[in-house]
């Protein structure tokens, strides 16, 4: 009953319910927004299939005593990469610096993914990649990317306040959760339960959030959601005017 | 559903779903990891460390929902307060929320609005200040023009207010017969003008009706001054008559309430004669049945009498037989002793012819003994037998005589007794007769106490009717007095009345008035017409 491959079935039935819950919720949004809604939709889509095949132990490579799950890896660095690039996006962040999101994001979830195999000065490199990769990502956020921000619409501000804090909780949580994997506080099943919760809010989660403020992000004037904005100096943060 | 009620008072429906599902999230979670545990005998630090990290997500998700839109709603309203503070009023902070940041919300709104009254009051109150400084320039531009014009006719005016000036000081000094003239071209000197020779004709003819009214006042203010006095001393002889009146009558009922007594007094003592008849009646009733009764004895008497006179005569009967039996007895004991004689005789021939026969006759001898012995017993019996009859036959004597007196008396008692009978019979029809007067005077008695009773409740009656007669005339003798008083101050008054019309009088004759028979005088024109 109480089996890893069940926990990701069951993910993977809730990615494919959501899948096409926000497939019908799109197609009552305006064409201005549905193409970001339609990348998050694939992304859950994605994570409905490596669920199924992680499931299925298709994709899972094993090396020595540790293992992991290609479909999976491959999932999570489209995945973390492409929100953190959008929440960046949200705040009106000019492409190269999504674009250095998206990097930074992507080489953490890879770095990650090589301490399952490498030991010793490797793998305490490449968890320092995952801590110095977070905190790079978190001072962009609090620096240039919110200062991108303060030249956007009180609500559409509030948005990237929020998706930034989702992410970067959640990209905090999933650290500490490595590293709880990492000293063996998890078994397996506990591991999988956790993982795919976080994955779910990841997703699914996220996905929603910025579905239910599809308004907010066709409310902006310039009509360039994910266009690029000139950047700003650095400065302090503080929380938008509008609520959403 | 109190919980259900005050979480929906407290938290909007967003807030609440967030809860909500974090809250079954949570939960769900940790049923699924304690049930990893209890079946997986390793599984217990895994799904503790689990659990806890699932519970640390959903409160950080929780936080960063909740706690993110409480920074923003704080945000927006320090901003909105900031912008009611730079003087932009229209800075709104509106929140849907119930808890106490929507409440702080709408306090601030409330806050904004009040300001924002405040100050378009103040504006409207500037602006109408603004409007309030123009018309006073205005004003003072043409109070500037006016003053000119003023200054113009107010010379003319001064002339013609000495003109009037003058014929005040004229009025005032009791001179009406001054007219102003009324073609000053100054409408309202000439309205003064008219004013004035309007008021000093009115006042003329005021006064003039004045002195002829203050004539007939005097008048007739002395008039009742006289009927005053008048009217005093009459009510002061009334009063005075009035309380001797009362004084009789309050005499005359203390005669009443005396005769009242008195009369109460006679009733009583009628009462107690009619007592006393009533006693001396039924005393009657009980003596005349007292010789009834004596009368019957008497009869009673006279018959017992009688039936002894009858005893008497029979004893008498009897005595007078018995005299005769003594009579014979006396004859037979006479024979008696005669046969005792003769016994002793033979008794003693007996003893001779015994002693005669010596011893043969010895026993015969005894017997002859006895024999005279016996006869000499009997001897001496018969003897006293003689005695006691001759005794007997003298008590019979002594009763026959004693009878006889004893009929004699008996006799004079039947004729006392009879007449005591009669005595008694006539004492008894008087004493009826005195019974029927006692009940005529008892009734009489009874009859009178009534109405001595009814003679003295009437008495009483009148008693007191002369009190309130009394009393009453106190009272109207009062009120004679007190109308003489009033009266006598009637007459103080009317002759100050009196005084003071004199006095209006003296005043309105140093009055000058105009005549006012002419309809048109001229200006300037005195008609002199004193009063």
């Amino acid at each position: 009953m109480f089996e890893s491959a069940a926990v990701y079935a069951a993910s993977g039935v809730v990615y494919a319910l959501a899948f096409v819950a926000f497939l019908t919720w799109s197609r009552r949004l305006s064409p201005r927004v549905r193409r970001m809604c339609h990348v998050l939709i694939a992304l859950v889509g994605i994570a409905a299939v490596t669920s199924v095949l992680n499931a299925a132990g298709v994709g899972t490579i094993t090396y020595g005593a540790e293992s992991e799950n290609l479909p999976d890896l491959i999932d999570d660095l489209l995945a973390y990469s492409i929100l953190c690039g959008l929440a960046g996006a949200l705040a009106g962040a000019s492409r190269r610096l999504v674009a250095t999101l998206v990097a930074v994001v992507f080489l953490m979830r890879a770095s990650f993914a090589a301490t399952t195999f490498v030991d010793g000065v490797v793998a305490i490199g490449a968890v320092l990649v995952v801590l110095v990769g977070y905190a790079a990502v978190v001072f962009l956020f609090a620096g240039r990317i919110w200062e991108n921000a303060a030249q956007l619409s009180d609500r559409q501000r509030l948005l990237h306040w929020k998706a930034r804090n989702l992410f970067l909780f959640l990209f905090g949580m999933l650290i500490v959760f490595g590293v709880a994997v990492f000293v063996d506080l998890l078994d397996p099943f506990v591991t999988a339960v956790v993982k795919c919760y976080i994955d779910v809010l990841f997703r699914v989660g996220f996905a929603g959030f910025l579905f239910a403020n599809a308004s907010v992000i066709e409310d902006d004037a310039s009509g360039a959601l994910l266009a690029e904005r000139p950047g700003g100096g650095g400065g302090g943060e503080t929380p938008p005017k509008a609520a959403t | 559903m109190r919980l259900e009620s005050t979480i929906g008072e407290k938290y909007s429906l967003r807030v609440g779903t967030a809860i909500g599902l974090t809250l079954v999230t949570t939960l769900a979670f940790g049923v699924l990891l304690t049930a990893y545990a209890a079946a997986a005998a390793t599984g217990t630090v895994p799904a503790l460390v689990g659990t806890l990290f699932v519970l640390t997500l959903n409160m950080g998700l929780l936080g960063i929902v909740l706690g993110g839109n409480v920074a923003v709603e704080f945000r927006e309203l320090i901003d909105a307060a900031e912008s009611i503070e730079d003087g932009d009023l229209e800075a709104t902070a509106d929140s849907n929320r119930r808890d106490e940041i929507g409440q702080l919300a709408a306090t601030l709104d409330s806050m904004r609005r009040s300001l924002k009254e405040a100050l378009d009051e103040s504006e409207r109150a500037k602006r109408e200040a603004e409007a309030a400084r123009s018309d006073a320039e205005s004003a003072r531009e043409r109070a500037e023009a006016a003053r000119a014009e003023s200054e113009r006719r107010n010379e003319r005016l001064l002339e013609h207010a000495d003109e009037i000036g003058t014929a005040m000081t004229t009025a005032a000094s009791g001179d009406f017969r001054r007219r102003l003239s009324t073609d000053a071209d100054i409408d309202a000197i000439d309205r003064i003008a008219e004013g004035y020779n309007e008021m000093t004709r009115d006042l003329s003819e005021t006064i003039d009706e004045l002195a002829a009214f203050a004539a007939d006042v005097e008048e007739t203010s002395e008039a009742v001054a006289n009927d005053a006095t008048a009217v005093e001393e009459l009510n002061e002889s009334l009063a005075a008559d009035i309380r001797a009146l009362a004084d009789d009558v309050v005499s005359q009922a203390d005669q009443l309430e005396a005769t009242v007594a008195e009369t109460s007094d006679l009733s009583a003592t009628i009462e107690e004669v009619a007592s006393t008849t009533d006693e001396v009646a039924g005393r009657t009733v009980e003596a005349t049945e007292i010789g009834d009764e004596g009368a019957e004895r008497v009869e009673a008497a006279v018959d017992t009498v009688r039936s002894v006179e009858d005893a008497i005569d029979d004893l008498a009967t009897l005595i007078d037989e018995l005299d005769d039996r003594m009579a014979a007895v006396e004859s037979t004991t006479e024979l008696v002793d005669d046969i005792a004689d003769q016994t002793n005789l033979l008794a003693l021939n007996a003893n001779v012819e015994a002693a005669r026969a010596n011893e043969a006759g010895s026993g015969f001898a005894v017997v002859a003994n006895e024999v005279k012995a016996l006869s000499e017993e009997s001897q001496t019996a018969i003897d006293d037998i003689g005695s006691i009859i001759a005794d007997a036959r003298a008590e019979v004597d002594d009763v026959t005589a004693e009878m006889a007196t004893t009929r004699e008396r008996i006799e004079a008692g039947v004729d006392t007794v009879t007449d005591a009978g009669e005595t008694i019979q006539d004492l008894t029809e008087t004493v009826d007769e005195v019974d029927a007067a006692m009940e005529d005077i008892a009734r009489a008695t009874d009859n009178g106490a009534a109405a001595t009773e009814e003679v003295a409740s009437t008495v009483q009656s009148v008693g007191e009717a002369a009190t309130d007669v009394a009393d009453r005339s106190h009272d109207l003798a009062d009120a004679a007095d007190e109308t003489a008083k009033t009266m006598g101050e009637v007459r103080s008054r009317a002759e100050d009345l009196v005084d003071r019309t004199n006095d209006l009088r003296d005043t309105l004759e140093t009055f000058e008035t105009r005549d006012t028979t002419a309809s048109h005088e001229p200006a300037g024109a005195v008609g002199v017409n004193d009063v």
